[in-house]
C-alpha cells in the first residue's frame, strides 16, 4: 500500500515538475527608466518659444508649474472630475476636435447633457457620480469613427 | 465556335479583373505604369537642400539634441512631411513616405552619407497617405498607402524619371473596406518577414471601437497586423496579430525571426496612463490577441469595457507587451541595429522614436529610445538614446517618426515636425 503511495506521489511530482517547466511563465513587462526619475523641483512646462533675427530663444507663450505641484494635482481627488471635463471638451466641443470625429448633431447634444450632469454631481462634490456621467459622455466620443 | 465564344468570356473577364485593380484616382497612370508604359508626367518636386532653412536646423535643433558620448548627430535630408523610411540596398536611396500624397526618395550622390539630392518620388502616381515604405533584401519597393500596397520592382534603378513601375498588390479599396477608411490611425507600416511575406499594420480608426465592430476588425485585421505574398498572384492574406489599438511601427528581430512592434495607446483616460507598449509577438496567428479594446495598454483596462468579462477567445491568446513606454509619448517606427559602427552593446538592440503627446499637461516624448534585450530575447532595459527636441518649457524642436539603419550602420530619425531626416552615427570620440 505504502510503494503504491510513495509510486503515485513520485508520478505526480514528475507530472507536477512537467507542467511547471513546459508551461512559459508570463514576463512581467518592463518600465522605460525614464519614469523612475522625478525630481520634485523640477519644472514641468507647456509653452512656445523661438528663435529671433539676432539669435535669441525668446519664450511667446509659457506656463509652468513643478513637478511636485503637477504631482498633487494628479493625486487630488477631483483630478479625474477635471480631466474628463476637459478631454471632452477637447474631444466634442472644440473645433478642431470636432472635426476629428463623424459626430452626429444628435451624439454631441447627448455628449454635452452628460458633461453637463457630470460637472454639477463634481461641483456638488459627488465626485465618483460625477466621474461616472462624465465617463459614459467619453465612452460616446471613443465609439465614435474618426475622420 | 465553342472556343470562340469560351475566348470571348475569357476577355471580358480578364478585362473585368484588370480595371477593378485599378478603381483609384489614378486608375489610368497606374495601369500604364504597370504595362511599362510612359504617363507623360512631368518631373517631380525638388527639395533644395543648401538654404537657410537646412542651417537654421543645424543651429537651432541639431545642436539641442543630446545623445551618448562618442555619438553624433547632423543633418542627411530636407524632407518635407518626413515619416517613415526604406532605405536601398546597394545605392544608399532613402524611400520617406508622408501622411500627405508624396513620396519622397533621398539620395547620396557624392558619398559623404549626406543626401544631395531630394525630389518627388514616382510622382505619375496619385498616393494616398503613403506613410509606409519598405525594402526587400531582393531590391523590390514596397509601399503601404491608406488604402492600398504598391510594388515598385526596380525603384533603386529607375528611380530618375517619374514613371516608375508600379503593380498594385492590394488594389485601391482592398486593404481595408472603404467604409472603415478614416485620416486618423491610417499611418501604415509595412516590413518584409522572415517567411518572405509583406506584413502590414493597421490601426483601428476609433479611440476605443465599439464591441459590434470587432467581428469585422478581427477577420480584416483592422486594429492588428496583416500578410500576405509580396508578388502578384495569390494574395494568401492572413490576420496575424489582433487586439491591437494603433501600431505605427514593426521589424523582425534579426537573429530569430521574432516580431516586434509598438501601438499607441487609448487617449481620455489621465495624463499619465494608460502607458504606450513595446510588444513581441507571442506567435502569428488570426487568435494571437494584443488587449484591446479590454485593456488601455499595459494592464490598464479602458473605461469602455472595464467591468466587461474578457471574452475567452481573446484572454486565451492574450500576449501582454514587453516594455510599458510612457503614456501619450507616441511610440512610432523601430528598427534592429545589426550594424557595426555602433558599440556592441547595440547590436540587435531596439531603436525606436516617440513623436511625443499631442494633448498632455505635461509635454512629454520627442525622443529615441533604445530596448536591449536579454539572451531569452525578451526586452531588459529600455532607456532614452537620444533626446532634446523638446525644450525645458515644453516646445517641440522637432518630432521624431522614425529610425532606420543606413548602409554604412548609421541610424537615420524621420522628422515630420522640422521637416528632415538626421544621421546619427558614432566614431567614439
Amino acid at each position: 500500500m505504502f510503494k503504491k503511495l510513495l509510486i503515485f506521489l513520485i508520478l505526480a511530482f514528475i507530472l507536477g515538475l512537467g507542467v511547471f517547466f513546459v508551461y512559459e511563465k508570463p514576463i512581467p513587462a518592463i518600465k522605460e527608466t525614464s519614469t523612475v526619475e522625478v525630481d520634485p523641483n523640477k519644472k514641468v512646462c507647456t509653452g512656445f518659444a523661438k528663435w529671433t533675427e539676432d539669435g535669441e530663444f525668446k519664450t511667446i507663450r509659457s506656463e509652468c508649474i513643478t513637478e511636485k505641484e503637477y504631482q498633487d494635482a494628479l493625486n487630488a481627488p477631483d483630478y479625474l472630475c477635471n480631466y474628463y471635463q476637459k478631454s471632452i471638451w477637447k474631444e466634442s466641443e472644440r473645433e478642431y476636435g470636432k472635426k476629428q470625429y463623424k459626430y452626429t448633431e444628435e451624439k454631441l447634444k447627448k455628449i454635452k447633457s452628460l458633461k453637463d450632469e457630470g460637472k454639477a454631481l463634481c461641483d456638488a462634490g459627488k465626485l465618483k457620480e460625477g466621474e461616472a456621467k462624465l465617463e459614459e459622455a467619453i465612452k460616446i466620443i471613443s465609439f465614435t469613427m474618426m475622420n | 465556335m465553342k472556343k470562340i465564344i469560351s475566348f470571348v468570356i475569357s476577355v471580358f473577364f480578364l478585362s473585368l479583373v484588370y480595371n477593378s485593380a485599378f478603381a483609384a484616382g489614378d486608375d489610368e497612370n497606374v495601369k500604364k505604369l504597370s504595362s511599362f508604359k510612359k504617363t507623360g508626367t512631368a518631373s517631380g518636386e525638388v527639395i533644395p537642400q543648401n538654404t537657410k532653412f537646412a542651417e537654421n536646423v543645424k543651429a537651432n535643433i541639431i545642436s539641442k539634441v543630446n545623445l551618448p558620448a562618442g555619438f553624433k548627430i547632423e543633418l542627411f535630408a530636407v524632407v518635407p512631411d518626413a515619416r517613415h523610411m526604406a532605405i536601398s540596398r546597394n545605392k544608399a536611396t532613402v524611400w520617406i513616405g508622408t501622411r500627405k500624397t508624396k513620396v519622397w526618395q533621398a539620395t547620396d550622390r557624392d558619398m559623404d552619407n549626406i543626401a544631395d539630392t531630394v525630389e518627388q518620388f514616382s510622382p505619375s502616381v496619385s498616393f494616398d497617405i503613403p506613410n509606409g515604405p519598405c525594402y526587400s533584401d531582393d531590391g523590390h519597393l514596397y509601399i503601404a498607402e491608406r488604402n492600398r500596397v504598391l510594388w515598385f520592382p526596380a525603384a533603386e534603378y529607375f528611380m530618375e524619371s517619374p514613371d516608375t513601375v508600379a503593380i498594385p498588390i492590394i488594389n485601391q479599396g482592398e486593404l481595408i473596406p472603404p467604409e472603415e477608411e478614416s485620416y486618423n490611425h491610417t499611418a501604415r507600416v509595412c516590413a518584409i518577414g522572415p517567411d518572405n511575406k509583406l506584413y502590414v499594420s493597421m490601426g483601428q480608426p476609433f479611440n476605443v471601437a465599439g464591441p459590434d465592430k470587432y467581428p469585422l476588425y478581427d477577420e480584416v485585421g483592422i486594429g492588428g497586423i496583416i500578410r500576405f505574398n509580396r508578388f502578384p498572384g495569390k494574395l494568401e492574406r492572413e490576420v496575424v496579430a489582433i487586439g491591437i489599438r494603433n501600431s505605427v511601427g514593426h521589424a523582425f528581430h534579426p537573429g530569430n525571426g521574432d516580431l516586434w512592434f509598438t501601438d499607441n495607446q487609448v487617449d481620455g483616460m489621465g495624463d499619465e496612463t494608460p502607458p504606450g507598449e513595446l510588444n513581441k509577438a507571442c506567435g502569428l496567428g488570426p487568435d494571437v490577441w494584443y488587449g484591446h479594446p479590454y485593456y488601455g495598454g499595459g494592464n490598464v483596462r479602458t473605461n469602455e469595457y472595464k467591468g466587461k468579462t474578457i471574452p475567452g477567445a481573446y484572454s486565451k491568446k492574450y500576449c501582454k507587451p514587453q516594455v510599458e513606454m510612457i503614456a501619450h509619448a507616441a511610440d512610432l517606427g523601430m528598427m534592429f541595429y545589426t550594424g557595426s559602427m555602433f558599440p556592441a552593446k547595440y547590436k540587435n538592440a531596439i531603436f525606436s522614436a516617440q513623436h511625443g503627446s499631442w494633448n498632455a499637461v505635461k509635454p512629454r516624448g520627442a525622443r529615441v529610445m533604445v530596448t536591449f534585450l536579454d539572451s531569452a530575447g525578451n526586452a531588459a532595459k529600455t532607456e532614452v538614446f537620444a533626446d532634446g527636441w523638446m525644450t525645458e518649457i515644453g516646445t517641440y524642436l522637432g518630432r521624431p517618426v522614425d529610425v532606420q539603419q543606413y548602409v554604412d550602420g548609421s541610424i537615420l530619425v524621420s522628422d515630420d515636425k522640422a521637416g528632415v531626416v538626421y544621421r546619427i552615427s558614432y566614431s567614439g570620440t
